[in-house]
């Protein structure tokens, strides 16, 4: 009987899952990804974990129910501690295992599935982890070692397509993932070009974001995000910095924000950051001074919570689009 | 030619900064102190992000009080985490230094930092106006002042639920603390350790009075500031209660993961206090996850075994390693029937209304214990 693995649908699904998938594919494993966030998931998610913990992490537990729901045998919840080396993910998903061990003990019998992955002891360190995964999965070494050399030629390859200059988004596509589909891409009028900053895990999510991306381009709206950007002009942002901060994507975020701040072709930015979120508190105050710099183009910041109106979060986008159609005019 | 001085804002850091006192004017620089009312932590909040923890609020705030008595310079925690050998801190003390620097700037003040830190850094400094014996004398005599304050703190909460008279514990820490201020060499504050338990022991007490054991844990900012627990510690002693503070300044300089902070725990500390409570931590926590969330964990686990009354969790609002450490803290009192407080503080946090909560919890463990006997 084949395994059945379950992988949740937030997170880092996002930044990761290219990987995933060939690892389990090699393994000759059954991948059951999670529906698209949907209002049961979040409340089943909201029944867990308290309000202290920001939407998209009780989101996280909202899908892993989903998935127990779906009859998976295992469910893959990585322990991501770093992604690059010398920076780190943020603490909540650092602990994100022991938190779903913690709060759905009592609950119904699971079995997880977890590895450390630490980019800071090395890429070998990492791979070795695979390999014992795979092993204790399928309990063939061969196998193992070919799925994780199939990871490491992958890892090769995107760090390759990423030093060419190719962003993100172009480099998933090639290996079959796309992260968001934008319904009104080829739409002919197109008069703003805007960057849209946010963590991955709610921008492309739909349901998390309020369909942003695809409000903005039904807007006539041509939309940029940091996921679109090669990492060279991130890496550029990110000198005006004295200290990096510690979180990888909030990296990515800042950098990005400082590109679109900048460079005159761009007619704004929106930031779009969740309540509770630790690095956000700090980093959009950071992306704020930097928007009162001199000829640094129009910020706003979009700031979500659960109770949030549809109406508001519209009214405050169209606001500031129409003050940006009438300075262009 | 005598060269002007220059000025070095400080933090408070609760009573942290008499140690300072001492190094920094060996150090060549004019110290500037905050002064300790509420007005710091509201001009702290005004300038910072609502969702920002408590810490870095108070910190702002008397960094630019410095700023308005004409600091030049001003000492700021570099820290990486606390524990030893690590790298990293996924916490968000990583990254104050750079968001106090760019929210000043903003400002308009003007100034160099000092990071604060046991590192070559420090050392650098200190050898530019001393001898090499000096300044190693000098560093010496910084670190373990800051241990004998400690001290003479943890001393008082022994003897606080013991006093005859409110408040003559305080009079007496008071007192060594201003007699701390003074001292200057190795022998003299040896001196005045004695001297501490001394007076201590002589202070009229009421031995045979029952008490309760209840450990502080959680995030170590908000256990130490005064501004900030509203003397929690205190008034923890006067309801009869033996406090303990889990995490201190101490943890921090020599667990800084520097060389040097390295070297100076095999001499002068005694080594990684908290590796056992990692240890405990384990089955709950698997992970290093930033701050002192696995510490908080693994110490209550601890408490719980060896006996103690219960325990009082704090952390500032919005704490990101302190929220997941709860998730485990709720399944540890379960399984060791172990009760914790739970106290979520913030800038509108009223000392009137943590007095009433801490004196139901107290009240319900000493009804506990009745039952018992």
């Amino acid at each position: 009987m084949k395994i059945k693995v379950g992988i949740p649908r937030a997170l880092y699904f996002y930044e990761e899952f290219v990987l995933w998938k060939a690892f389990f594919r090699a393994l000759k494993i059954e991948l059951v990804i999670s529906e698209p966030t949907n209002d049961a998931i979040l409340r089943e998610g909201a029944k867990y974990l308290p309000h202290e913990f920001c939407l998209p992490v009780r989101v996280f537990v909202g899908h892993v129910i989903n998935l127990l729901e779906k009859k998976v045998d295992f469910i893959f919840v990585p322990r991501l501690i770093s992604l690059a080396h010398n920076s780190y993910t943020c603490p909540k998903i650092m602990g994100l295992p022991d938190v779903l061990k913690n709060v759905l003990r009592r609950e119904k019998t699971w079995r997880m599935l977890t590895l450390n992955v630490d980019y800071n002891y090395g890429r070998l360190a990492i791979l070795r982890r695979y390999w014992r995964l795979g092993f204790d999965l399928v309990k063939n070494p061969v196998t193992a070692f070919w799925a994780t050399a199939k990871l490491f030629s992958l890892m090769k390859k995107m760090q390759k397509a990423d030093l060419k200059g190719k962003n993100k988004f172009q480099v998933f596509e090639s290996f079959g993932f796309e992260p968001f589909k934008f319904e009104h891409k080829h739409l002919a009028k197109k008069n703003l070009k805007l960057g849209v900053t946010g963590f991955s895990y709610v921008l492309y999510d739909r349901y998390l974001s309020h369909d942003l991306l695809n409000k903005l381009n039904k807007l006539g709206v041509e939309v940029v995000t940091t996921e679109m950007l090669p990492t060279r002009l991130i890496k550029e942002g990110l000198k005006e910095l004295h200290k990096l901060m510690p979180w990888h994507l909030s990296r990515r975020i800042y950098g990005a924000a400082v590109h679109f701040l900048k460079e005159k072709e761009y007619d704004g930015l929106i930031n779009l950051s969740y309540a509770g979120c630790g690095p956000s508190s700090k980093v959009d105050k950071l992306i704020e001074l930097r928007a009162k710099e001199k000829r640094s183009n129009p910020l706003l910041h979009l700031h979500l919570n659960q109770h949030l109106h549809e109406e508001t979060f519209g009214s405050k986008l169209e606001d500031f689009i129409n003050s940006l159609k009438l300075k262009r005019a | 030619m005598e060269t002007k001085k220059k000025k070095l804002g400080v933090f408070r850091f609760g009573d942290y900064y008499i140690p300072f006192l001492y190094f920094v004017e060996k150090m060549g620089y004019e110290l500037i102190l905050p002064p300790e009312d509420e007005e710091t932590l509201k001009l702290g909040c005004q300038h910072s992000t609502e969702a920002i923890c408590l810490p870095f609020k108070i910190l702002l705030g008397e960094y630019i009080r410095d700023c308005e008595m004409g600091a030049e310079e001003l000492l700021m925690f570099s820290g990486r985490s606390i524990r030893k050998g690590k790298r990293g801190g996924a916490c968000r003390l990583d990254f104050y230094p750079e968001m106090h620097r760019q929210i000043l700037h903003d400002l308009g003040f003007k100034f160099d930092i000092f990071p604060f830190r046991v590192s070559m850094i420090l050392w650098r400094k200190l050898r530019q106006n001393n001898s090499f014996i000096e300044s190693l004398r000098v560093l010496r005599i910084f670190l373990e002042s800051i241990r004998l304050y400690e001290y003479i703190r943890d001393l008082s909460y022994k003897y606080r639920p013991y006093e005859m008279k409110r408040g003559m514990t305080g009079e007496i820490y008071q007192r060594l603390l201003n007699k701390l201020k003074d001292q200057n060499s190795l022998p003299a504050l040896n001196n005045l350790r004695k001297e501490a338990e001394e007076t201590y022991e002589k202070m009229p007490q009421e031995k045979n009075r029952e008490i309760l054991r209840i450990p502080l844990i959680g995030e170590w900012g908000v256990q130490n500031i005064s501004a900030l627990n509203k003397d929690l510690d205190i008034i923890l002693g006067e309801l009869g209660v033996e406090v303990r503070i889990t995490v201190k300044m101490t943890d921090f300089l020599f667990h800084s993961g520097s060389l040097l902070s390295q070297i100076l725990n095999l001499i002068i500390n005694r080594g990684d206090i908290h590796a056992e409570a990692l240890k405990n931590a384990r089955p709950y926590m698997g992970h290093y996850i930033g701050g002192m969330g696995q510490e908080a964990v693994g110490n209550a686990v601890y408490f719980a075994q060896h006996g103690y009354d219960g325990a009082i969790h704090m952390m500032p609002d919005t704490c990101m390693p302190e929220i997941i450490a709860k998730t485990a803290l709720a399944n540890i009192e379960q399984d060791f029937n172990f009760p914790i407080l739970y106290i979520t503080l913030d800038e509108n946090t009223k000392k009137e209304d943590l007095e009433k909560k801490v004196g139901d919890f107290v009240g319900a463990l000493k009804e506990q214990r009745k039952k018992k006997q």
